[in-house]
Parts: structure tokens; sequence; C-alpha cells
């Protein structure tokens, strides 16, 4: 019986850690809306660039939160609040909708895959994640999303097919982005040497100016070297990985930017989710150019061309012909 | 010049000495018992990190044990392996609405405890040392994308603690043992504030970015507790089986406030090298 007791003991006294929790928010609009607001608050990172004052949305929206409202209506509301921060990397996920802003809208198409395909690649191969072809001399690659894996091995074989070429044109022209881990291993086949791409800061803490130390980020060449001369073509729905792609490439003299500006999505997303399980994004980060400009908003090309609708009759794409007369 | 004699003395004399001592060592002399210990079981954790969820997850992860005991008549010491996996969530989770987390947990220890005469003079023998606890959990949250992984990692050199008793049950004299273990300096790594790291960075170094945010504390910002109930019961070849029932908790006040507890029942079989 003495033991039965030590046991019984023992068990209550070692299971005494719920007092060290703290209660669990409530799955409830009011606390989903709190949730989601103040985490935005303390890690949101675009809040002085943008000049929201993220304390009167509060003012504007909280009011309009009520404890009998559907889920939809407080998606709806939740999806309007977001939209304020007119920011791409700024997302809502359920089962029945992600929120995303268009940062795209209003902006000319500039592309289309299939007019190139019949007009301008002819025999290509699709080397790993890269589409290739050889174009009156000019090696063009269109990469169409960062998600793709590009391998050193797909490179290399790039790098033999192009070698002894005018150069190379990279179309990023519709990428949202991905992982910029590619987009990095594409960079440093066209470096030619190692160089300041931008620098970055991100948010450390909950004030408004937690921010970290800022971080000057190097690319130096690695590997088969794949063109002397780049153009890169970008348009309004390049976006993040995109954006830094077209960044980090603005950063070496022998490459070129045709095209519009991209998109932007120049804050690193992070996610979380709130009580009634929906998981949000956000931008936590601030990168700028060497000269300081912030790539947010997107990254200027250095020379801007629109498609124009006399060319496309013609079978012309506008920026393609622009940069095959850069060579 | 030496006589020959005085040399074979001295050779006499030495090797008396170490017979004597050898003696002496020989009168004290009781069984050293060694065990490879093998133990499978379950446990229920509860995790309440900022960097996963707003939300407190909890599941009942597998374990699995793997340690060897080096039992002499004024110590133990213990060195042991114990892992768990298994998925974690949040009370509101649903199928559509996943609130999950893959968790996995690695614990490498060492304890040494050394045997308390004046205190063992009862039924009960206690014992007093350190440990030596390597702690890492790792939880990998798809839904929070970039910032889906979430980690715990403290070294931390514990006091710790035992006391142990036998009585007979079944006919067979079994073990009843209590062991606890209070962490007083740990060295902690936890994600950054924003659970992301710097992959905008070719060149950005991860560890060394940790390393350098890790933090060493005390009991003021780092509280945790283990403690282990075993009963040991003898079987067959000098073996025994083991039922342990472990409890471990601890709470990190830190830039992202973390508590965990774990609850484990594990079973195993203890072998007699």
């Amino acid at each position: 019986m003495k033991y039965i007791t030590i046991i019984i003991a023992s068990l209550l006294l070692f299971s005494c850690e719920k007092a060290f929790f703290g209660p669990e928010p409530a799955n409830s609009p009011e606390e989903n809306f709190e949730i989601l607001w103040k985490t935005l608050e303390e890690r949101y990172s675009f809040f002085e660039y943008k000049s929201v004052d993220w304390d009167s949305v509060y003012q504007a929206y909280r009011p309009r939160v009520k404890a009998d409202m559907t889920e939809r209506e407080l998606w709806n509301l939740l999806t309007e609040m977001l939209d304020i921060l007119q920011d791409g990397h700024v997302n809502l996920r359920s089962e029945f909708d992600t929120y995303f802003y268009p940062w795209y809208e209003g902006a000319p198409e500039n592309f289309d895959r299939f007019f190139l395909e019949e007009n301008y690649w002819g025999d290509f191969e699709i080397t790993g994640s890269l589409f290739n072809a050889v174009i009156d001399s000019v090696g063009y690659i269109w990469y169409r999303s960062f998600n793709g894996p590009i391998r050193e091995d797909d490179l290399d074989y790039l790098a033999d097919k192009f070698a002894g070429l005018k150069g190379v044109i990279i179309d990023i022209r519709n990428n949202e982005g991905g992982n910029p881990e590619n987009g990095f291993r594409l960079a440093r086949r066209f470096a030619d040497e190692r160089r300041h791409i931008y620098t970055t800061i991100y948010k450390n803490g909950p004030r408004a100016d937690d921010f970290t130390e800022p971080d000057e980020a190097f690319l130096e060449p690695e590997g088969k070297r794949l063109a002397d001369k780049v153009v890169v073509l970008t348009n309004r729905t390049t976006y993040s990985a995109g954006n830094f792609f077209a960044a980090m490439m603005k950063a070496f003299p022998n490459v070129t930017l045709i095209g519009d500006r991209t998109g932007g999505g120049g804050g690193a997303p992070v996610g979380w989710e709130l009580p009634n399980g929906w998981a949000f994004n956000f931008s936590s980060s601030i990168t700028w150019l060497p000269d300081g400009f912030i790539i947010e908003h997107g990254v200027a090309p250095d020379i801007r061309v629109d498609w124009t609708e006399e060319d496309r009759a013609a079978g012309k794409d506008t920026i393609l012909e622009e940069a095959m007369g850069w060579f | 010049m030496k006589s020959p004699f005085l040399k074979q003395a001295r050779l006499w004399a030495l090797l008396g000495l170490l017979s004597a001592v050898q003696a002496a060592y020989a009168q004290d002399e009781k069984p050293r018992l060694r065990y490879l210990e093998l133990g499978l079981g379950i446990t229920s954790h509860r995790l309440q990190d900022p960097a996963v969820s707003p939300m407190a997850y909890i599941g009942a992860p597998l374990a699995i044990e793997l340690g060897f005991e080096k039992r002499k008549p004024h110590s133990i010491s213990r060195l042991a392996l114990a892992g768990d996996i298994g998925r974690l969530a949040s009370k509101n989770a649903t199928e559509l609405r996943p609130m999950a987390s893959s968790y996995f947990q690695i614990d490498l220890s060492y304890q040494y405890l050394r045997r308390l005469p004046p205190l063992s003079t009862g039924r009960f023998t206690w014992f007093l040392g350190g440990r030596y606890r390597w702690h890492n959990s790792i939880r990998l949250t798809p839904q929070n994308d970039t910032g889906f992984i979430s980690f715990f990692i403290a070294n931390s050199i514990s006091v710790s603690v035992r006391g142990e008793t036998a009585f007979q049950l079944f006919g067979r004299q079994v073990e009843l043992g209590w062991t606890g273990a209070l962490p007083l300096l740990s060295h902690v790594i936890r994600p950054s504030y924003l659970n992301v790291y710097n992959y905008l960075d070719p060149e950005h170094d991860w560890l060394k970015e940790r390393l350098e945010a890790s933090e060493v504390l005390t009991l003021n910002r780092f509280q945790g507790l283990q403690s282990r109930l075993e009963l040991t019961y003898p079987i067959a070849g000098e073996n025994q089986l083991r039922f342990a029932y472990d409890w471990g908790f601890y709470h990190y006040d830190g830039l992202r406030r973390v508590n965990a507890a774990r609850h484990g029942f594990t079973v195993g079989i203890r072998i007699r090298m």
C-alpha cells in the first residue's frame, strides 16, 4: 500500500506543469482579429516605408468585428484590412479561399509563353526547370518559377551549349518567385566578380524600430560561366524571388535588364496561423540595392519596353526583339 | 656498489606492498553491474511555442530509448539516448485546417550519481550527482511556410538526485527508483524572432547566426525539471524488465517564450553485460 501511495503521489506531483502554461486564445472572431492585427503590428516590416498607420486601421476595423459574424464575414473583413498593405507577400489561407494582393493589376501583360514558343523558340529543350533555345546566335533561357530546382549539372550543360554565342537572355517574365537559392545558383554563372548585391534588415522585436543590423549580401562567380554579356527580361508579374534575382543581376555591369519594372515583393515572407486554423504570411524584412533603393515595389529595368500591339500582330515580341538588338 | 641481497629485498617489499593493496581492495569488492537497456513507449506532449502557433500543440509521439548503466557499490552512471517521434496538433485542428507539426525530439544524456551514506540508513538508498543533457526538440509546421522549422536546443548541466528501494513483488525482489534532475546552467539555441533564417544572403551562415544569438541561462530564465520513476523487475539470466514513467517540463523565458511538458511511459529490457 505504501508503494502504491508513493506512485500515486509521484504521478500527482509530476503532473503539475499546467500551472506554468498560459491560457490559450479563444477561437472567436474577436480573438482571431486581435491576433492577426497584433502579429502584423509587431512583425510586419513595411509600415513606415508604406506610411501605413496600423493603429488607425485597428480603430477602423475592430468595431466591425462581431461575436456572431460568420466565417465568411470575418474572412471578408480581414482581407479588406490586409488589402491596405498592398503587399503580395501578405496573404491569408483557408480551405475555402486564398487571399493575396494582386500586385500586377493594371500593368501591361508583356508576356505570352505560347506566342514565344510558336515564333521564337524553335527546337527548344527543357533542361531541368530551364526552357532553352538558341535564337540567332544568342542563348535563350525561360525560367518560369523559382520553385523549379536549378541543378549545377543543368547549368554546366547550358554553358557548353551556349559556348561561343554572342550572349544569353534570361527571361523571367511571369516568374512569380520561389526559392531564392535557385536564383543565386543561376546568377553565379554570370557574375564577373564578387559584388555587393543588396542589403537586408529583418524585424527582430515587437517595436516598430526593432530590426537587425544591416546585412550586406555579396555574390561571387562559381562554376562554368554561361556568358559574358547577359540580358534579363522582366515584367510586372515578376515577383518575390524573381524580384530578388533582378535586383542581384543589376549589380553586375555585364547584365542589362529590359522590359517592365518587376512587381516587387522585397520583404522575406514568413508565416503563422490564427486560432481558427487560417494560415497567413507577411513581409518580415526590408531590402535595398547598393544605391539605397528599396525593392519592395519592384526593380526598374535599364531599358523600359512594353510589348506593342503592332509587334504582336507582326509576330514579334517587342521586349525580346529589344534584347536581341542588344547583342 | 649495491648488494644483490638489498636489490632482491626491495623487490620483495614492493611485491608485498602491491599484494597488501590488492587485498585491501578485494575486501571491499562488491559486484559491479552493467546493463544495456532498450525501451519503447508512448508519450504525451504539450507544447506552447509562439514560433509555431499562438495555440498549444498536444500529441502522443512514440518514444524509443537506448541506455547503458553501470552500477558500482557507491555510484551509478548512465548514458542514454532517447528519441520521440510523432505529431502534435492544436485542439482546434480539423482535417482541412491541420494546425499540426511533425515532432522530433532527441536527448543525449550522461548522469553520474554517488551514494549518500548518511541518508541511506533506512529502506531507501539515496544518491546525489550531476547530469549533462543535450536536448533537441524540432517541430516542422508546413502551414508556416518559410517559418516552418522551429526548434529548442538546450545543453544543460543539472543537479540530480536518486532514491531507490527494494521490495518483494510476485515472489521476486523488485526495485523502485526515482530520479530527479534540475538544470542549473543551460546553453539554449532558439530560432530568430520571426522564426525565419536569412535566406536572402547567398553567403549566410545559419549555424553561426544561431550560435551568436544563443544564450547561457540559469534558473531565472530557464526552469525545468526531469523526473523518472522506475520499477525494475528481474527476469531470467540476470536480465531485468524496467517500467518507467518520465515527466519533464521546461519554461524558457526568452524573446519567444516556450513551455513544454512531456509525460512518457516506457517498457524496457535491461540486458546484463
